[in-house]
Order: structure tokens, then sequence, then C-alpha cells
């Protein structure tokens, strides 16, 4: 199971909603990685290599927000092809089509979904 | 600009500036010009009058001039006449019949002391030498050349003879001729008789002449015979290159009068008339009247109605002036410096959207003096750019819907106009235009407008505000939501039924609340006009389904029946769907919540040509959604699409409406040009009609989307 089980990298700065989201995706048999900053998405990603998905706040810690680190991911070769989950409590439009453009998968606002809608979501997705 | 640069009014007291000056001495000028128009008219009447009243005088003066000319011709004709009775005698006389000298001569002699009125009295032979005369010394003379005797024998009949001054008398003569025949008819002799003109002059000086006048009698060669007054001054003077006697020489019969100068060179007018008309003439009379003195009374006339004239037009224009200055430039520019003072940009444009008048403010704001803007269309001068610098077309300003429908009109900040200042950068700008209305005429249309840029940073910081507060207020909520989410999916271990209930309770409360912060972020945006317009070719009838299929649940419950009515001639709109959405999704809602189990709900979707409804946009679309629900009391219908509102029924039947969602529909609406508008009765029901333009739904990019 520990070898075929999903990696997923959450990008939340928010360590309440981190537990949540961990807990979630760990019931559903994720492997969860947890980066608070743009600094320690890079350095994660590093270390444990190549993970099945992103998930992605759009405040973090530190100078960079989410858009920096998905255009950092998109620059890099062997980054560019992990799927990007964008989950924000931004509602912009603006900052949505920011995101659309720089290749995310989907974009919610937290408060407007269930915890387990987006979990199901992202699980549809990485079984295609 | 920020409010301690805008300019203050109390800075520059007085000052009227160059707004005024063109306009309002045109006022002046205008009454000035009514009261000159006022006078042509009686200048016109007064000449044409003394027209009149001269050529009347005139032609009294020649009717009472001729009949002294008749009158002086006939004393003449009268003397000549008696002086051929005197002749015929005489030819019967033995003396003169045998032409003697020496007994013609004493009895010629005797019978001039009788006459003394002649100058002389003789006898000339066939051949025309003189056989004797009255006056001795002229015996033997050759008159046969002198007219009266050549045409005595040519005529065989009184002859009048022309000027002489006799050298034996030194008088002044005119000689009369009178042939003697033979009993056989053959010509024997000529009598000639030589009038003294001093007395003939005589004859004519009984007559009363107008001050000025002059007689004057002259022979055929134009030597005047008698002139009066002043008679030994003018006898014998030549005056046949004269135009008075050229004129009269060459006259007709019907002729008798003419202008020209007299003897004296003075103008006058003339009438004449020939002397002796019944014997051959040879001789005229005239009688002239200076016309500075036949008219001098037509000229003292004119001379006064002139001064009066002249009096009251100086009266008039004065008052003209005094009007102008104290009734009316003065209180227009009391008016006028109330339009000056405001704060404001302030211009009047007439019915041709042409810039009649402008305030201090309007050169401040936009760098434009009255000289630079006078009589231009406004759309030449005022230039509006989007908040991306599209130049925004003047058809879609207040300004042209005030000026083509008389109606007034405004624009607010949502609107985002920007308005070009000729010198340095842009300002955002809200008009607002009403028409000017003199009696029942629409002279034009005034039009203020406003720098907002202080108000736009107001407005920028409560954007932001909300903005940031809705994610701040969404963080913790998304915290409870999935939390109570996880906990009631046994995440955190099992829940007791009981527990779950009070669960469901705490999330059911928490999502309430995301969609409130949801519609109050809607609503800040929509109040600052800061949403977005995204239009693309939309099916109504599609959306109005989709939206029909959200409500599924509640319609099914509440048992209501939905009667579709969407006309098949409904065209593809472009608008933004999500606008749409929202509007069709809050009237549906409410439609759903205010009506009983089993009711009625009525969805129309059609175009609208009705031509009242329809002023601005040729055609719109229709959509209306009737319900034969609680309705709307009639004491609280007016505030149903106010913020916040809720009529009294309505908190009954659904205590956790907002009293939102008919005022984000009214606010789209008008931001995107449509109308609404609803019929209800309590009890009966309610219907909600919009209208949209055809041409759907302008494209406002750059500001936030409504969720």
């Amino acid at each position: 199971m520990a070898e075929t089980a999903n990696k997923i990298l959450v990008v939340e700065d928010d360590t309440v909603l981190f537990n949540a989201i961990k807990t979630k995706l760990e019931k559903n048999g994720y492997v969860v990685i947890l980066a608070r900053s743009g600094e320690e998405t890079y350095a994660a990603l590093r270390s444990v290599g190549p993970v099945d998905a992103v998930w992605l706040d759009h405040y973090l810690l530190g100078k960079e927000s989410g858009i920096d680190v998905m255009e950092k991911l998109k620059a890099d070769q062997t980054w560019k092809s992990i799927p990007v989950f964008v989950v924000s409590n931004t509602a912009s439009p603006e900052k949505e089509a920011v995101y659309r453009e720089l290749g995310a998968v989907a974009y919610y606002v937290k408060a407007d979904h269930r915890l387990d809608e987006v979990v199901s979501e992202i699980g549809r997705y990485l079984k295609k | 600009m920020p409010w301690w640069k805008t300019p203050n009014p109390f800075e520059r007291p007085g000052e009227a500036g160059a707004h005024r000056r063109r306009i309002f001495p045109a006022i002046r000028l205008r009454l000035m010009v009514i009261v000159v128009v006022a006078i042509v008219p009686a200048l016109g009447f007064i000449l044409s009058n003394v027209l009149t009243a001269e050529n009347q005088v005139i032609k009294e003066s020649q009717d009472s001039t001729r009949v002294l000319v008749r009158s002086a011709t006939d004393n003449v004709d009268r003397v000549v006449e008696s002086t051929e009775g005197l002749m015929v005698a005489l030819a019967r006389t033995t003396e003169v019949k045998e032409g003697l000298a020496n007994q013609c001569g004493p009895f010629f002699a005797e019978l001039l002391s009788q006459y003394p009125f002649y100058a002389n009295i003789g006898l000339a032979d066939n051949n025309g030498h003189v056989v004797c005369a009255a006056q001795a010394g002229k015996e033997g003379v050759d008159v046969s050349k002198e007219p009266f005797f050549t045409s005595a024998i040519s005529n065989r009949a009184l002859s009048l003879g022309d000027y002489r001054a006799s050298q034996l008398t030194g008088l002044a003569t005119l000689t009369l001729g009178y042939p003697v025949m033979t009993s056989k008819g053959a010509l024997r002799s000529v009598i000639f008789i030589e009038l003294n003109l001093a007395n003939l002059s005589q004859v004519v000086s009984q007559l009363a002449l107008s001050r000025g006048s002059e007689l004057i009698m002259f022979d055929r060669n134009g030597r005047i015979l008698v002139r009066r007054p002043g008679f030994q001054q003018w006898v014998g003077m030549p005056m046949r290159y004269t135009p008075l006697v050229q004129t009269i020489l060459a006259a007709t019969s019907s002729d008798d009068t003419v202008e020209a100068a007299g003897a004296d060179d003075v103008m006058r007018d003339f009438v004449f008339r020939q002397i002796g008309s019944n014997f051959g003439g040879g001789a005229y009379l005239a009688i002239g009247t200076p016309r500075d003195e036949l008219l001098a009374e037509v000229q003292i006339n004119l001379n006064q109605n002139l001064i009066v004239l002249s009096a009251l037009a100086i009266v008039a224009l004065a008052l003209a002036w005094f009007i102008g200055d104290r009734l009316i430039v003065r209180q227009v520019n009391a008016d006028e410096a109330v339009l000056m003072a405001i704060s404001d940009g302030m211009f009047v444009v007439d019915r041709r959207g042409r810039i009649s008048l402008i305030n201090r403010s309007f050169t401040d704001l936009l760098g434009l003096d009255f000289g630079d803007v006078a009589g231009r269309p406004w759309t030449e001068v005022i230039s509006v750019v989007d908040s991306s610098g599209t130049t925004v077309p003047s058809e879609k300003l207040p300004v042209t819907y005030a000026i083509l429908t008389g109606k007034a009109a405004a624009s607010s900040l949502a609107n985002e106009f920007y308005c070009v200042r000729r010198d340095h950068g842009n300002f955002p700008v809200v008009f607002a235009a009403s028409p000017i209305v003199v009696g029942l005429e629409r002279t034009g249309t005034i039009v203020v407008f406003r720098d907002v840029t202080r108000e736009k940073e107001v407005d920028k910081a409560k954007t932001e505000f909300v903005s940031l507060a809705s994610h701040q207020l969404r963080t913790p909520l998304s915290t409870i939501n999935w939390y109570t989410e996880m906990l009631l999916d046994g995440d955190a271990g099992p829940v007791g039924e009981e527990q779950k209930k009070y669960l469901e309770e705490i999330y059911r409360g928490s999502q309430r609340m995301v969609k409130l912060v949801n519609t109050l972020l809607n609503i800040s945006r929509l109040e600052l006009g800061t949403f977005i317009v995204e239009p693309e070719p939309m099916n109504v009838i599609d959306l109005a389904r989709s939206v029909l299929k959200d409500f599924a649940p509640q319609i099914s419950e509440k048992k209501l029946e939905v009667v579709e009515r969407f006309a098949k001639d409904t065209p593809i709109l472009d608008a933004d769907p999500k606008l749409f959405r929202i509007i069709v999704q809050n009237l549906l809602s409410n439609a759903v919540k205010y009506t009983d189990v089993g009711g009625k709900i009525v969805l129309s979707i059609a175009v609208d040509n009705d031509p009242d409804r329809n002023r601005l946009h040729r055609r719109s679309l229709f959509l209306s959604v009737t319900d034969n629900g609680f309705g709307i009391p009639k004491d609280q219908q007016n505030g149903i699409f106010g913020k916040l509102y809720r009529a009294d029924n309505a908190k009954e039947h659904d205590p956790d409406g907002t009293g939102l969602g008919l005022y984000i529909v009214k606010n789209i609406l008008t931001q995107v040009g449509g109308v609404i508008w609803f019929e209800s009765e309590e009890g009966r029901g309610t219907t909600f009609s919009v209208l949209l333009p055809i041409e759907g739904m302008t494209k406002r990019a750059g500001a936030k989307s409504l969720v």
C-alpha cells in the first residue's frame, strides 16, 4: 500500500486547516507532506522527489504567494507536470483566472466547498 | 485631486471671470437693437409723410402759380389786343393810308401824347423804310429785317417783335407790327407801336407774388422783357441759353412746369405760358417759386418730427440700457454669480448641444476658458474615457440622454467615467444633466460635473476593506465548516444521533454565514460598481431552465406548478451569464419562497417591441416571473428594492431572508442598462418584469466579478 499510495504536497499556512486537510487526505489513503511557504515547497519537492499532486493555498507564509509558487513549479522541467489544485479563500475571479492560465487543474473557494468534495475530486482526477 | 488642492471659491471673491462678459453685453445689445428696429419704421413713416407733404405743397404751389401766370398773360394779351385795336383804327386813317411823312409824323406825335403807355408809334413803307414816327429821328431807318415787320408781312396780321433798346429814347421796348393793306389787298405799309416795357411791367406788377418768387417775360430770343422784382436791373438780359429758356422753348403744349435756375441763378419751380397765342406768339411768361421757400414749412415740420423721434429714441435706448443693466444684467449677473460660485464644474448647452455658458470650476477642472469652448459642441470639448482609457461614446453619457429626451439624467461613480483634461491627466467624473425649461420651451441643458477623485479613493478603501474582511471572515468559517463536516463524517470517531443533529445545526448556520459573506461582498461590489461584466453569446432559455432545475427540490417540496412561456424567436443574447443567473435566481427564489404550497409560477421570456418601454433601445429582451403567492402589501411596495428591506409578510414566511436579493437585481440591471418593475396585490400574487437591451450588456473589465 505504501508503494502505491499517492503523495500529495499540501501548501497551506494555516495549521488548523492543514490538520483537517491532512486527516481527510490520509483517511482517503494519501501520503501528505506539509509546506507552509514557497521555500518549504521547493525544499520538500527536492528532498521527497516528485509528488502526485500539489494542494495550493494562495496566502502563504513568507513573501511568496501561491501564484509565485505556481510560476516556479511550471517553470521547472521536473515539476511542471505535477497537477496543482488551488484551494483558497480568495474568491477573486482575477486570481482564479491567473491560476487557470498557469495550468491549475481546479480552483476551490474553501468556504464554498466541503472538504470531502475537494478530496474526492482530486481522487477522481488522479485515477484518470 | 486631494481636497486641499481643490479650488476654494472663497479665495477669489468678486472675480467674475471671462465667462460672462462676452455673453451679457449681448443681452443689452439685443434690447437696444430691438429699440432701433422699432425706430426705423417710425423714421420711414415720417420721411414718407414728408415726401407726400412736399409733393402736395409743390402741387398746390404750382396750381396757384398757374392762376397767376394765366392772369399775367391775360393782362399782357389784353394790352396787345387793345394795341391791335388802336392799330386797326389807325390803318383806316387818311394819314396812314396816304403815308405822307409830313402828315403822319405830327399825327402820331399827337397820338403818342394821348397814349403815354407806348414808347413810339410809327409807319414803315412796304420796303421797310420808316416813313414817319411819333418820336422824330427814325425816318428812313430800314426795319425790313425786323421780326415785327417780316412776320406782319408774311402773316398779314398783328405780329410781335422782340426786345429792343431804343437808341432814340433809351427805353426798353417791344415792338408790335400791323400791316396796312390797299383796297385791292396789296401791302401798303406797316404800322408799328413800341410798347414801353417799363409800363408793361406795371401791368403785371399788381400780381401778388409769394416771397422769393420771380416773374420773367422774355421774347423769342430769350431776352428778358419784364422781370419782377427788379425790372430795370434785368430788362434786356439775354437768357437764351439758360436751361429755363431752353426748356420752355422746347416744351410741348402739355408741359407748363419746369424746375430751373431763374435770372438770379436761384432754383425755382416755374410755371410758364405763351403770350399772344392768339396771334402767333413770340413771347413767354414764367413765374418761379423757390423750392426752399416752398418747402420751408414742410422742412420745419420734418425737423420737429425728427427731434421728437430722436428724443424718443434716446429715451428708449437709455431705458433699454437701464433696464438691460438694472433689471436683466444685474439679475442675470446675480444668478450667474451663483452658478459661477458652484464649486462643481458647470456648463450650459443650447438645443443643438453647443456650449453657451461655463463657470469658473469648469475652467479650473478642464483648463479651458470660455473663449476656448464658446459655441462649440460639448462633445468636442468634453472627452470621456473609461477606466481602461477607451473613449466613451457620447451617446452613453447622461448628458446626451438629457439633451435628447429632455429628462434629467446623471452618472454615478459606478460608471467609471474619466474626464480628459487638456493639459494633464484625467480625473474621475460624475455628470448630472437637467433640461432648462423656459415657459413651455426647452432652451437647453445644464450639466454639472464633479471631480470624484476623493470619493473614488474612499470607495477603493471601502472595497479593499470589504474584500479583505470577506477573506478574513471566510477563513474561520472554513475551519468551522470543515471540522464540523469531519465530525459528522465520523473522521474523529463515531458521533451519536443527538450530537449529529446539533452538529448539523452548526454546519447549517456556518453555511448561511458563508452565503451572507458572499452576498455582502457582492453588494459592496455592486454599490461601488466595480463588478465585472463579461458578456458572451448566451441562450437565455437554457439558462432559465438550468436555474429552474436548481430550484427543483423546493418546487417539488411545495408542489408548485411551473409554467414556461418561452418565445420561440428569443435571440441569443450577448450578456454576462453570471449576472443573468443572479437575476433569474433571485426572482425565482422569491417566487418559490413566497408562494404557498400548490401555487403556480409562470416564467416568461420574449422580445419586447413596445415603443413606450424602449425609448433608448429599439428592442429589449423581456423576462417576467409571475406567482400567485402572498403578494407585497401596498404600503410596503415603495421600499421593495431597498437594501435589507423586507416586507412584513416576507419576514413572516421566511425569517432567514436577507432583504438583499431584489436590491442586487435592481442594481445589476441599472448598471447594465436594464429595468425592472413589478405588479403585486397582497394575497393574489406578484409579477416581476425585467427588460434588457437586445444588444446585450457592455463589457466592463478590470474589476471584481460577483460570486
